[in-house]
């Protein structure tokens, strides 16, 4: 058995005091070979993160290092003084990391950030520089390296930027490369593009792939081995096969059972007259005024869609489609340029804003980021029973109400009197659904209303949408990216791309057959396809 | 950016630019015609509203018994051919009073300004590195101490210690009259005179420019581009100039803009104060004559001349951060 | 303000003491007719009386009026211009930013514009213009310090409101019904307050000293002893009564300090960076 490239021995990494617990990392032993990609898997503050900053030498000063050792190439890394340490990252070391929308100088051109690799470790002189940048930009994908080379960051998209991190990080051919969540914040055609950039270059190069993620789609797609983190502790550690299939620890197995199927199982098709009709609309952003040019920018053309009574409908797209801009069209928080959304019969968009209020009763909305959709000076209780009291019931029958619906959503009584700051994300996301309730609506639009959530309680917020929607006979427009979670809870699912709807059927017949070229990309892209099938059929 | 869309945007701000102070001409025309009683009366201020046959002759040349529209026509006009109008008071014409002060201001100003930015920017660069320390509170408690002093009597207090009591620099003035000097000695002359009232006027700006260099700094110490910059395997000291520095001075830059009207308006103080020949002190003594077409006039040129700080510093800020849209 | 916002202002040693001498200050000027009764414009003492002598602790000027009285009666009238004069730019500010920033399009456009034009103009030279043309008093300081000092709090209460009307809380607040008026005083503006009261806490000092300038170049309120004023009456005899223009600096410098140092205990309490991000996920 040869050496492993790299060695983490009973490494612990402290928390600064009044945290809720005292170690960031604590006892983690794993290797690296050569070769092969490892991915660390965990929710957040698994201590991931912390874990591959370790390894690094970039961990931040209030978390200190406690104990252990991590050797590489015959030393042990934590032991360096500085200097020496800094020789290796980018050269021996190199990372990638999750935003690159902020992991680069916006003021400093691609290729000279690339070249500060080579400069920082001495490396040949101004030409032969320029001719490695430009080989490896257009190994990385890129097309038009040496255009590439001179433009400034924000001329790129994510995931451009993020074939430029990678470059980056390849250009001294380390031995290893440390990739925190780097396509996390990545559509999903984009995130598989990378994902088997990285595969490809690090076959190539033998390099070893520390992979950060708290997606095991993702671990499907790409590990060699894997290790599960919770709470700072390796809790299992193993081949992707033992671990994907065989999970031998309770944590493993709720987390792997708490991704969403990609089985679609055949609903019955609902037969029944439609609630919400979207005729034809379109909407046209134009900006510039007075002194500038004007641009006109189409978030959404054309979408036609009709949703019958009790039924859930999925628009699903990547970022930029315009399913966010549909629903809030419905709400009209944004007022559709052109079209028509008939609500049990009656055109909205033709309603005056004291007309509507009436209505607003019955279409309520569950947002997607759970920080924002609170607001932070009101009690909770305040804030669910604002609909009802903005209506005119009367404050204590609305606070009453209010209690009523926090413990229908699963929260306790005392969280009335309390303020948003106070619970975590996944308990913010069910007052914000006990807010949307209290008005009784009868269509319910959640706009990707767990996307910002970990997956263990993105399984738990997800039934208890699907439970109080059966319960309360709610029909239900479900925005979101993930095809996972759309096959999991959608009846139909409509397709969306740069603002057009390119595809509209039952979930089901949509998997199996998908019509459109884009749907079928979109399929193509999920990681970890292959496992599904292999996926034991556990509870649905 | 390309040639071409350097000039569009150059073309485009220099029509705002224009447009500003013509709003500043029209501006000062209806503040006048404001004040309380005859408009005349106003501008002759206290050197001859007696006489009546004066009245009706200033009367005319103002056009004031014409329409309110044919007045500011009138006053358009001879603002854009450059005439400012007459100093009753001094018998002189307004543009002329003002051009032969107007070296003596921006000299006062551009070197406060630059010596603001330069002593700003280093010292808030020196607190953010040494964040904590010693020389971190030190520098906040001098920025804080500039910041809440009144220039005016900042002046005067160095006037007191470093004119009266040390004898070190010379009080007021921006040469020793009677002195005859001439070619470098006149230089030295000037620069002597000119290092008290510029410092005054800088020490306040460089507080401000030293906060927020300092904060800006910091903010983008924890930015993630300079994460990347540490996993390249960098040096701290490339790290900091290229990647630190240069986002963090952007603000500053944009922020020293907007505020160069202020260091405009604080030149009146101090050339008050230092008896500083320029722009600011013949406001002064115009305010006190109650001589409103000079003040009128003055108005009109600072605005103008913060108008054009502010351009410059818009090229300088365009030209430095590639983001900026040259053709948005 | 919260109790946890409170108490992080109290532990700022700077801020403490800011409120500390600005609390000093205010007495002052609360009791200046009780512990110096009388007229401050009236001969006290001698004339040029230095220091420390007894009866006259700061000394008197060339015209025999007592230097601590002055500045005892002058913190009155500093407070006074900076407090309203701040509130009145308040008030503009406030108004035009929360329209601007509310309903966005055309209209934050105008407002916008209009708001850079008063920013380009150099401020001292407008309220100068103002005060000289409208004849000076408190009224038409108050006026024209209000004038100049709004513009920036248009742009930061501008910038709030923008932010705060695209937050998702705002927004579900429209989905729940709400009408513009409970939106903007029920959910934005308590959340836009922070920056506004920490920006009050400056633009006080600022107004203070603005008006201080005003009376040092002798376009104060005849009628009113203000501590500008002081110091310019003093500056011709600067170098045999250097007392009469320094004591008076100084009360302004202290004030002035006071309510920066208290300005920035307030920035530091009221932005919780890491309060709302508290659990995470």
């Amino acid at each position: 058995m040869t050496e492993p490239l790299l060695r983490v021995s009973n490494l612990s990494v402290a928390l600064p005091q009044g945290g809720d617990r005292t170690h960031a990392i604590e006892d983690m032993s794993f290797d690296l070979a050569a070769g092969e990609i490892l991915c660390i898997v965990g929710e957040s503050g698994s201590g991931k993160s912390v874990a591959a900053a370790a390894i690094m030498g970039l961990l931040p000063p209030p978390l200190p290092v406690r104990s252990g050792s991590i050797l590489f190439e015959g030393s042990d890394l934590l032991a360096l003084p500085p200097e020496d340490m800094r020789t290796r990252r980018g050269r021996r070391l190199a990372m990638i990391f999750q935003e690159p929308m902020t992991a680069l100088n916006p003021i400093m051109r691609v290729g000279r950030q690339i070249e500060e690799v080579l400069e920082a470790h001495g490396q040949g002189d101004g030409a032969s520089r320029r001719a490695r940048i430009i080989q490896l930009i257009g190994a990385v994908g890129l097309p038009n390296p040496k255009e590439i080379a001179d433009t400034y960051p924000f001329r790129l998209s994510g995931g451009q930027r993020q074939r430029v991190m990678i470059a980056m990080a390849l250009v001294m051919e380390p031995a290893i490369l440390v990739a925190d969540e780097p396509t996390t914040a990545l559509d999903v055609t984009t995130q598989a593009q990378i994902l088997h950039l990285i595969r490809d270059l690090q076959r190539q190069r033998n390099t070893g792939v520390l992979f950060i993620t708290h997606d095991f789609g993702v671990v499907a797609e790409i590990a060699d081995r894997v290790a599960v983190m919770q709470h700072g502790r390796i809790v299992e550690l193993g081949t992707r096969d033992q671990i994907l299939d065989d999970p031998r620890h309770p944590y493993t197995q709720r987390l792997i059972a708490a991704v969403p199927r990609l089985a679609a199982h055949g609903r019955p098709h609902i037969d029944a007259p439609p609630l919400l009709e979207i005729v034809d609309v379109s909407k046209l952003y134009r900006s510039g005024g007075f002194m500038s040019p004007r641009r006109e920018v189409a978030a959404v053309t054309r979408a036609s869609l009709t949703l019958a009574r009790g039924e859930t409908l999925g628009l699903v797209g990547e970022s930029g489609s315009g399913k966010s801009t549909l629903a809030r069209c419905v709400v009209r928080l944004v007022e559709p340029s052109v079209g028509a959304i008939r609500f049990d019969g009656i055109d909205l968009l033709g309603l005056s804003p004291s007309a509507m209020k009436p209505h607003r009763r019955k279409i309520q909305m569950v947002f997607q980021d759970p920080f924002a959709s609170l607001n932070p000076r009101k009690r909770v209780g305040e804030i669910v029973a604002e609909g009802p009291i903005t209506h005119g019931m009367a404050s204590a029958q609305a606070l009453a109400k209010a209690a009523e619906l926090l413990s229908l959503v699963g929260l306790d009584d005392s969280a009335v009197t309390r303020f948003p700051h106070e619970f975590s994300g996944g308990q913010r996301q069910r007052i914000g659904l006990a807010r949307a309730l209290a008005l009784e609506p009868e269509l319910l639009i959640a706009d990707e209303p767990v996307s910002a959530l970990d997956v263990s309680v993105q399984a738990q917020v997800l039934e208890l949408l699907a439970d109080i929607k059966a319960r309360l006979g709610l029909t239900m427009l479900f925005i979101t990216h993930d095809l996972r979670i759309a096959a999991q809870i959608c009846d139909r699912i409509a397709v969306m791309r740069r603002g057009e709807i390119v595809e509209l059927g039952a979930t089901a017949a949509l998997f199996a057959a998908p019509r459109h070229a884009y749907t079928r990309e979109l399929i193509a892209a999920i990681p970890g396809r292959a496992w599904e099938a292999s996926r034991p059929r556990g509870a649905a | 950016m390309s040639l071409g869309h350097f000039l569009a945007f150059l073309a485009r701000r220099m029509m705002k630019a224009f447009f500003v102070v013509g709003g500043v001409v029209i501006m000062a025309f209806f503040i006048v015609r404001l004040a309380p009683g005859d408009p005349a009366m106003v501008i002759a201020g206290q050197s001859g509203a007696a006489d009546a046959k004066f009245m009706e002759q200033l009367r005319a040349q103002f056009g004031l018994d014409r329409s309110l529209a044919e007045q500011l026509f009138i006053y358009l006009r001879g603002v854009a051919t450059l005439d400012l109008g007459v100093s009753h008071r001094v018998q002189r014409t307004v543009a002329s009073l003002i051009g032969e002060r107007l070296f003596a201001t921006l000299l006062l100003t551009g070197t406060a300004f630059l010596f603001a930015l330069a002593a700003g920017i280093s010292l808030g660069v020196m607190a953010a590195r040494r964040v904590g320390t010693v020389a971190d509170s030190a520098i906040t408690v001098l920025a804080l101490t500039c910041y809440a002093t009144p220039i005016f009597w900042m002046g005067l207090i160095f006037i007191l210690v470093f004119a009266v009591w040390l004898e070190w620099l010379p009080a007021l003035g921006m040469f020793t009259i009677g002195g005859n000097l001439s070619g470098v000695a006149h230089v030295v002359d000037v620069l002597r005179h000119l290092l008290l009232p510029a410092l005054t006027l800088g020490l306040f700006y460089m507080a401000l420019y030293a906060r927020l260099t300092r904060a800006s700094m910091l903010e983008i110490s924890t930015q993630d581009f300079v994460r990347t910059a540490r996993a390249k395997g960098m040096k701290e000291g490339p790290i900091l100039r290229r990647h630190v520095l240069r986002n963090a001075v952007l603000p500053v830059i944009g922020f020293a803009g907007v505020q160069a009207g202020q260091i405009v308006g604080g030149s009146i103080l101090i050339e008050t104060v230092f008896s500083w020949p320029g722009v600011g002190r013949l406001a002064f003594e115009a305010l006190l004559a109650r001589d409103y077409n000079l003040m009128l006039g003055v108005f009109i040129v600072t605005s103008t001349m913060a108008v054009a700080i502010n351009l410059l510093t818009d090229i300088v800020y365009a030209l430095v951060d590639p983001r900026i849209e040259m053709e948005g | 303000m919260t109790g946890s916002a409170w108490r992080r202002f109290l532990m700022n040693k700077g801020a403490v003491l800011g409120l500390v001498v600005l609390a000093i200050v205010m007495s002052m000027a609360a009791t200046a007719p009780v512990f110096f009764p009388g007229n401050p414009w009236n001969m006290a003492g001698a004339p040029v009386t230095p220091p420390l002598e007894p009866g006259h602790l700061f000394g008197t000027d060339m015209l025999g009026r007592d230097v601590m009285a002055t500045i005892a009666h002058g913190a009155r009238v500093s407070l006074l211009v900076g407090a309203v004069s701040t509130a009145a730019a308040l008030l503009i500010g406030v108004t035009l930013g929360a329209v601007a920033g509310y309903v966005g399009g055309r209209i934050d456009d105008v407002i916008m514009r209009f708001t850079e034009f008063f920013q380009s103009i150099p401020s001292f030279v407008l309220a100068l213009l103002i005060v000289s043309i409208f004849q000076p008093s408190v009224g038409s300081i108050v006026v024209a310090v209000a004038i100049v000092s709004w513009p920036p709090v248009a742009r930061i209460v501008r910038g709030e409101f923008l932010s705060l009307r695209s937050r998702e809380f705002v927004q579900a607040a429209i989905v729940l019904g709400q009408n513009t008026r409970q939106i903007v005083f029920g959910q934005i503006l308590p959340n836009a307050l922070s920056p506004i009261i920490v920006l009050a806490s400056f633009m006080i000092a600022t107004a203070i000293l603005l008006e201080a300038a005003l009376s040092f170049l002798g376009l104060g309120d005849p009628n009113v002893m203000s501590w500008g004023f002081m110091i310019g009456s003093g500056r011709s005899t600067i170098r045999l009564a250097w007392w009469t223009s320094v004591f008076p600096g100084i009360a302004l410098f202290l004030t002035v300090l006071s309510l920066n140092l208290i300005g920035e205990g307030l920035s530091d309490a009221l932005n919780p960076r890491l309060r709302e991000r508290g659990g995470r996920r």
